[in-house]
């Protein structure tokens, strides 16, 4: 049934999980698609002038008309001359990408303010719907209702399935397990190619958890240039230590995915998993005390570029964010540096404080 | 300098040159309006376009021209004053209709208008018709961008080219 639903037009369509998207309706589209004419030689002076003349929501978008415009838009001359000439709106409007079941989960506004592209799912099952699991970079990594992952640009409106639903192991007993598997985006630090993490956890009934780990690398060969179609190819990290139990999606800050994992019951640590080398280490997490036999509620967050962690103590009272210091040396321990302390009224949830209830803000960058 | 238009023309009479178009057709204007073409401002200053000579134009046809011109015709005496500084908002809505309408062609006309406007360098004529193709293709996805403006479909190459251009850089509007 999904493969007879509109997509846009010239996405990289894969599979049937794809999201429809919508242009919202232009004034001037009133000029038909039929008269082509012969394809225009214009010269690049040419081109310039139209090119210059796009606001910015729309020159990032036909960035991806041909090569020519391409090379023209990626220019340093031109963002200049596109920023001085588009220099009295103000910055790039931001994205806003909603969980949950919302009609419309995501929206991308333009320099009006107005919605000019929905995300939105077309059925009224949960298992329709998109959950939005990481956003980096221009990116957003979004979970599909069949367990796949999908990546989403959502100034563009193209998408792509990566696949992963299908799921390894003992079947699960546990009741959150259709929130599985997470998937979590981030960009490697070495090679820059953006990769997603995808963790998956089963527990079956009397037996210990398993935990299954892969990798997608996103790059140029990714693409099978005869067909201009996608291989999503995921690669199994070997198994992921059984001892800690990730509790979410996990954040990524500078290539490093981090993951809140139980390791016993009442107790919490950070583990880090590195996209470059795939190798993951366990962090104490600041506040925890020394014999590891407490640890205060918690939740991840990245903030400016590093890894914060948010706590609620004195009995919800108040909420202390840490930040994650740099590895001084290889091996070193790396030292939590208390940022903000907030009293809280009544008994807030660390919860509240990062990640508001599964809701993603991608701001605009700053120049 | 009272009277930048006539050059050096002396009686009331504007001074007229003969354009050229590439089919041969010969179109008699006034000086002041030809001169919003750099192209052609330098050669009329010198002189040129007067009596039976002419300026050949090799680039452009003649309903290209003729269009160009009408756009001149009606941008001259704006542009003689400089930026008109006594222009009322009323001269200033009428050519806004005029350009308006103008711009209102089918795409072919307006490819010609382009290259026209740009070798003959008209300014203001640059900038309508880019703005007009702007309007066109703004909002649009890239795909509708090359079908509203006839690019042939990609490549599968190109294709996957852009698709990885997408993933790998991301692209931000920095």
């Amino acid at each position: 049934m999904d493969s007879t639903l509109p997509t846009a037009s010239g996405d990289p369509v894969d599979s049937e999980d794809t999201p429809m998207v919508h242009s919202s309706g232009d004034p001037h589209d009133t000029d038909n698609e039929a008269s082509a004419s012969a394809p225009p030689d214009l010269p690049d002076a040419a081109i310039y002038n139209i090119l210059i003349r796009l606001p910015p929501s729309c020159v990032t978008r036909s960035k991806l008309t041909c090569k020519d415009w391409l090379s023209m838009i990626s220019h340093r001359s031109f963002k200049r001359g596109h920023r001085a000439t588009w220099s009295h709106l103000p910055p790039a409007t931001g994205v806003l990408l909603f969980d949950g079941s919302a009609r419309y989960p995501a929206t991308v506004l333009d320099e009006s303010g107005s919605p000019r592209l929905s995300l939105r799912r077309w059925g009224a099952e949960p298992k329709d719907g998109y959950t939005v699991q990481y956003c980096c970079g221009p990116l957003a990594c979004l979970r599909t209702g069949h367990g796949n992952a999908q990546l989403l640009h959502p100034a563009t409106g193209r998408s792509l399935v990566l696949g992963g639903g299908s799921r390894r192991g003992h079947p699960s007993t546990w009741t959150g397990a259709d929130t599985l598997p997470w998937y979590c985006l981030g960009r490697c630090a070495a090679t820059h190619r953006y990769k997603v993490v995808r963790l998956d956890v089963r527990l079956p009934f009397g037996r210990a958890p398993h935990m299954t780990c892969d990798v997608l690398t996103v790059g140029r060969d990714s693409w099978d240039a005869a067909s201009g179609r996608f291989h999503a190819r995921w690669e199994e990290v070997g198994p992921w230590d059984g001892k800690f139990f990730p509790t979410g999606r996990g954040v990524q800050v500078a290539g490093v995915v981090y993951y809140l994992s139980w390791f016993v019951p009442g107790v919490c640590v950070v583990i880090s998993f590195d996209l470059h080398t795939h190798r993951s280490y366990p962090i104490r997490p600041p506040g925890t005390d020394a014999d590891l036999v407490a640890s205060p509620p918690m939740s991840l967050v990245e903030l400016d570029g590093r890894l914060c962690v948010s706590q609620v103590g004195g009995g919800g009272a108040e909420m202390r964010v840490y930040a994650l210091g740099d590895e001084a040396q290889p091996g070193a321990v790396r030292e939590w540096t208390l940022m903000y302390r907030f009293e809280l009224e009544g008994n807030a949830r660390a919860q509240d404080a990062g990640e508001a209830r599964g809701r993603l803000a991608l701001l605009p960058r700053r120049r | 300098m009272a009277a930048p238009e006539s050059g050096d023309g002396n009686n009331g009479a504007a001074r007229m040159v003969t354009l050229i178009s590439s089919d041969n057709t010969r179109f008699e204007v006034e000086a002041a309006a030809a001169s919003l073409s750099q192209t052609l401002q330098l050669t009329i200053l010198d002189g040129g376009g007067g009596g039976g000579d002419g300026i050949p134009l090799p680039n452009v046809d003649s309903a290209t021209l003729s269009k160009v011109l009408e756009y001149c015709i009606k941008h001259a005496p704006a542009a003689a004053n400089g930026g008109a500084p006594n222009a009322t908002a009323v001269d200033r809505a009428e050519l806004e209709r005029f350009d308006n309408e103008f711009v209102n062609i089918d795409q072919s006309v307006l490819y010609s208008l382009i290259m026209a406007a740009h070798n003959l360098e008209i300014e203001g004529l640059q900038s309508l018709v880019a703005k007009k193709v702007a309007d066109m293709i703004k909002g649009k996805s890239p795909m509708e961008i090359r079908r509203t403006l006839g690019f042939p479909d990609p490549t599968p190459e190109e294709q996957a080219e852009m698709n990885a251009h997408m993933l790998e850089y991301g692209w931000a509007y920095e």
